[in-house]
């Protein structure tokens, strides 16, 4: 096994696991900052992709903006703990337990069900057999990403501020005070 | 000129019109002629529209595609984005919502609409849609008072983002076993292949896109939000969502598979007739339980939505065509249908049902039109829906779809049933004496929470607003111009449809090559 | 000199190494190791120096001869305050929550340190010639309101709360005038990567010339983002005992310190870098260049710091997005339409 393979599983294992915590952790702000940590660990995965520029704007965008996003509106609204599902009836305690176990390997089976058949997909079909012609890979740099967005990508990019327009309205617009007129 | 500006010429005016009205709306004080301006933005775009249908081609790097199919489109989207802004103009008037806000976010969704049906590039039409879906999202909330829209804004926005989540899997999934995005190209490199049914990763592929597809036209498996968010959003929204949307999804849904996937019908083919099946029958036989009107029209959307599909199982030229036929006509017959939902709201501050009595007294023009919209969703003649369907069950009958075209008339019966309920209650039920809440002062979902917290009240003394109170809920104010003209060229056009078909065969049969 | 001789030596070892046929990633491994080391040891000297200097200047403002009595000039005073800080009990409140109340001296610290990652110090002195350079400093400083709001929250102290709000909203309004103007000398240097930044100001002048609004918004923005007065609001002492930290004392306390201060120094280095043209100049050795232009803006920092008053909270966000926001803007605006013409 080489390192970059190993960096890959350790990289890759942190981020499930902080993504499946985003989900069973009961207190919210823990979640969000596991969802942090699952962006990291993603940014990690890019990095080892050899896509620095990703990885920059991962971190960049996922931690710095939305994570921060997250917590801030956590600390804003008066939510400490959430539950998932009903309560457990009171006079089984091993029920209760049952209930906890289930409620924690609940997502992690529906996960890993859909991980397994993704996988054997995966293994299944070779990739790329009916690409008529090899990906060029060229683009990963800065400069190639730059280029590619303002010629070949242009329009979908600037459909895309469009999109942030429409989205940072639309939060205003639902966000803001009614103040009685 | 690969990228030359005026192919996007449509598509600009409307993000000029859009920033426009955002521009004008800046402060605090009422702007007059904001809705005016507003709708100038989809009529300049049908003018930059018949500039450009001069201009067919690729440009921006194959990134937008002017062909008959996308004009035929882009006229859809603009013509419903106009009649859903004169459906708003009285609406917004009498309902706590930004106005400024609410015009600018539906002309940015009709730009994602209309991107989507003028490209054939997976990323163009996956922008497309988020531009729309997000959009939609926040004028589904508008009514930031009411429970029931924040509620339904919530709903579509979960379900809407990790559906577009999937389609994107799906999307990425193609790109990964094609190395394209490009729909032409993803073809040919399917043509290429043997084994189409063993690519199992081809499969999952098909599966996430077609889910993605099938939530924003709410086919069964993903139909839920429907009901609660037509029932929930500002009617003219609903109107937008059911117009607007559907097409806009369904101009994606048939360049996908008639551009990218037709290599792949056998995937594809047995799995939509499935779901178009179960779609309609569900969707009728639900609707038949319906008390309110928006939630009945929702289930009814879900129906209609199962027989466009239809088209794109049979999957003939012909039957592409009669799905566009279908969609032009739905457009109009449902923007009617909103038009005179939004004009009994006014008067009754109710959308149940129950609010249609004795409509057939007290304004027999918008009991008749409604009365033919109704007829034209059925699909009885002469209407426009029922040349669209009568299109549609030809297409199926010629390539040996039978049983399908039998499922299809069995559920244009059942549908006739909920139909005919509003029907009745217009004609055969007894006049409502008075509107009830001119009386009882607001205790209905149409007032402020200021009116309802004081029943005894009339809301002009308990709002703390006094010009908005003046101008509050009016019961008796004469029905706007605006609805009233909505509701007559919806009318004209879907009788015009069901008349003279002619023109428009020749027309979608046209855009329905793809060329 | 030093470098060419650092270069020798580790050619030396990897000679040795191949020699002695030794799996090469040990010797990556070593250098990283080395690497980071030589980056927290020049992060602790500077910021021993910087406290010594900060307390100096200030009572030199304030008229007074600030800390004399231990060592020459009061040098080995920070050293005293940091023994006895560390010897102080490390208190965790009974209401905290404890992983992340541990956990958020480190979130703040790690990637102040990994700054320096990028750092040219001297011509080729610099530990990874990232391309993404200035991205990744950003990037790295994207950690900080996290890290804050991690501290605020765990603390169970209104204080903490409050102060960890205000300075994450400061730091999110800040940050994005401070990237604008990043971009600013990005776009004239054509390069995200700092050695090319510098490379572009040897052949031209430095940035400041080329730049002066961008220098102005990046350098209010920066004091904004390393919270110092005038803003800072954050740990405002009058109104909020201490903001986020108010629960932290010892070791955890002093890395707070830490981070502030390295900040700082972070800060300043990049000034020094993006505008003054880094380690370049003529007759002293680049070192003592860079080190120069560093402390010119760490000075500027504390002049500054302990001459104004601290802003209100609305005049902060009023500053951030009425006025600095569309000033960057329309300076990369114009440096665009510049570059292109």
């Amino acid at each position: 096994m080489n390192t970059t393979l190993l960096a890959f599983f350790i990289v890759a294992f942190i981020s499930l696991v902080a993504a499946w915590r985003v989900i069973t952790d009961p207190s919210i702000l823990h979640a969000g900052l596991w969802m942090g940590l699952s962006f990291v660990g993603v940014a990690g995965i890019f990095l080892l992709l050899e896509a620095e520029f990703l990885a920059g704007v991962q971190v960049l965008v996922y931690v710095g903006a939305i994570t921060t996003i997250i917590l801030f509106g956590i600390m804003l609204s008066d939510v400490g703990e959430v539950r998932v599902g009903p309560e457990p009836p009171g006079w089984v305690q091993a029920g209760a337990a049952w209930h906890r176990g289930l409620r924690h390997a609940f997502p992690l089976l529906v996960a890993a069900g859909f991980a397994g058949t993704m996988l054997g997909l995966y293994t299944q079909s070779g990739w790329g057999q009916l690409r008529e012609r090899p990906l060029e890979l060229a683009g990963l740099s800065v400069g190639g990403i730059g280029r590619e967005l303002f010629s070949t990508f242009a329009l979908p990019f600037e459909i895309a501020s469009l999109v942030l327009l429409a989205a940072l309205l639309g939060a205003i617009v639902l966000a803001m005070r009614e103040e009685e007129r | 000129m690969a990228t030359s500006l005026l192919p996007l010429l449509p598509q600009l005016l409307l993000v000029l019109f859009a920033l426009a009205v955002l521009l004008y709306d800046l402060g605090n004080e009422d702007r007059p002629g904001l809705g005016s301006l507003a709708m100038l933005g989809p009529l300049a775009a049908l003018l930059g529209l018949g500039i450009v249908a001069g201009h067919p081609g690729e440009y921006w790097g194959r990134m937008l595609k002017v062909d008959s199919f996308s004009l035929f489109f882009q006229l859809l989207t603009y013509a419903g984005t106009f009649l859903v802004i004169l459906l708003s103009r009285d609406y917004v008037e009498r309902q706590p919502i930004h106005r400024g806000e609410f015009y600018t976010l539906i002309l940015l969704a009709g730009v994602g609409m209309s991107v989507m049906a003028s490209s054939a590039e997976l990323l163009m039409i996956y922008v497309g849609l988020e531009l729309m879906s997000l959009s939609s999202y926040a004028l589904v909330g508008m009514i930031k008072r009411q429970d029931q829209s924040i509620e339904a804004a919530l709903k579509y926005y979960l379900m809407g983002a990790v559906t577009s989540a999937i389609l994107l899997f799906g999307i990425s999934l193609l790109f990964g076993i094609t190395g394209t995005t490009y729909l032409p190209d993803i073809a040919s490199a399917l043509a290429l292949t043997k084994d189409i049914q063993g690519n199992l990763l081809l499969i999952a592929a098909v599966v996430f896109v077609l889910a993605g597809f099938g939530f924003k036209v709410s086919l069964v498996p993903l139909h839920m939000w429907t009901p609660d968010v037509y029932q929930g959003a500002p009617t003219p929204i609903t109107a937008f969502l059911a117009v607007g949307s559907k097409a806009a999804a369904f101009a994606g849904f048939i360049r996908l598979l008639a551009t990218g996937l037709p290599a792949a019908v056998s995937l594809w083919q047995p799995l939509l007739a499935l779901v178009a099946v179960v779609t309609m029958t569900y969707g009728n036989m639900t609707a038949l339980a319906q008390t309110n009107m928006k939630r009945m029209m929702g289930y009814s959307s879900i129906a209609q939505a199962g027989y466009i599909l239809t088209g794109l199982v049979v999957f003939t030229p012909d039957s592409l065509a009669a799905t566009l036929y279908y969609l032009l006509a739905y457009l109009f017959m449902n923007i009617g249908v909103f038009a005179c939902l939004i004009w009994v709201a006014n008067q009754q501050e109710s959308e149940e049902i129950a609010a249609f009595r004795g409509l057939g007294q007290r304004a027999p023009f918008y009991a008749v039109s409604l009365a033919i919209f109704f007829l034209s969703l059925v699909g009885i003649p002469p209407t426009g829906g029922f040349m669209g369907k009568f299109y549609l069950f030809f297409a199926a009958v010629q390539s040996h779809y039978v049983w399908l075209a039998v499922v299809m008339v069995i559920n244009s019966v059942i549908s006739l049933a909920y139909y005919y309920g509003v029907v009745r209650q217009m004609w055969l039920e007894p006049c409502l004496p008075a509107a009830p809440g001119a009386a009882a002062g607001g205790t209905s979902r149409w007032s402020m929470p200021a009116a309802r917290a004081s029943t005894s009240t009339p809301p002009a003394a308990a709002s703390s607003t006094p010009e908005k109170a003046q101008s509050w809920p009016e019961p008796t104010k004469p029905a706007s111009l605006a609805l009233g003209v909505a509701v007559v060229i919806s009318l004209l056009l879907v009788l015009l449809l069901g008349l003279y078909p002619q023109p428009f065969f020749e027309w979608v049969g046209k855009a329905a090559l793809l060329g | 000199m030093l470098v060419d001789w650092v270069a020798s030596l580790y050619q030396s070892v990897q000679a040795t190494f191949v020699a002695h046929g030794w799996p090469l990633w040990v010797l990556a491994v070593l250098t990283a190791v080395l690497k980071v080391a030589g980056v927290l040891v020049w992060i602790l000297l500077n910021v021993l120096f910087l406290i010594w200097l900060e307390r100096k200047i200030s009572g030199h403002v304030q008229n007074r001869p600030g800390p004399v009595y231990t060592g020459r000039f009061g040098l080995l005073q920070t050293l005293a305050d940091a023994l006895k800080v560390l010897l102080k009990e490390d208190v965790i409140p009974a209401g905290a929550d404890r992983w992340v109340f541990v956990l958020a001296p480190l979130v703040a610290f790690v990637p102040s340190v990994m700054i320096w990652v990028v750092i040219p110090f001297s011509r080729g002195v610099q530990a990874q010639d990232l391309n993404i350079g200035i991205l990744y400093v950003a990037a790295l400083a994207s950690f900080t309101v996290p890290s804050l709001l991690m501290a605020g929250w765990s603390s169970d102290n209104k204080w903490s709360l409050m102060g960890a709000l205000r300075s994450a909203a400061q730091l999110i309004s800040y940050e994005v005038p401070l990237i604008l103007a990043e971009l600013g000398v990005v776009v004239l240097a054509g390069s995200l990567r700092l050695s090319d930044i510098i490379a572009a100001q040897q052949r031209s002048v430095w940035f400041l010339f080329l730049q002066p609004v961008g220098f102005v918004v990046y350098f209010i923005a920066a004091l904004a983002e390393s919270n110092r007065t005038p803003f800072d609001l954050p740990e405002a002492e009058s109104e909020l005992v201490a903001g986020f930290n108010t629960e932290y004392s010892g070791f955890r306390w002093s890395i707070f310190f830490l981070t502030e201060y390295a900040n700082l120094l972070g800060m300043a280095s990049l000034a020094a870098t993006l505008f003054l043209g880094g380690w370049s100049g003529p007759f002293l050795p680049p070192f003592v260049w860079f080190v120069i232009k560093t402390y010119f803006f760490v000075f500027l920092a504390m002049w500054i710091r302990w001459t104004l008053p601290r802003i209100r909270v609305d005049q902060l966000m009023d500053l951030g997005w009425k006025f600095l926001l569309p000033v960057a803007l329309v300076n990369l605006v114009v440096t665009g339409v510049f570059v292109v013409l």
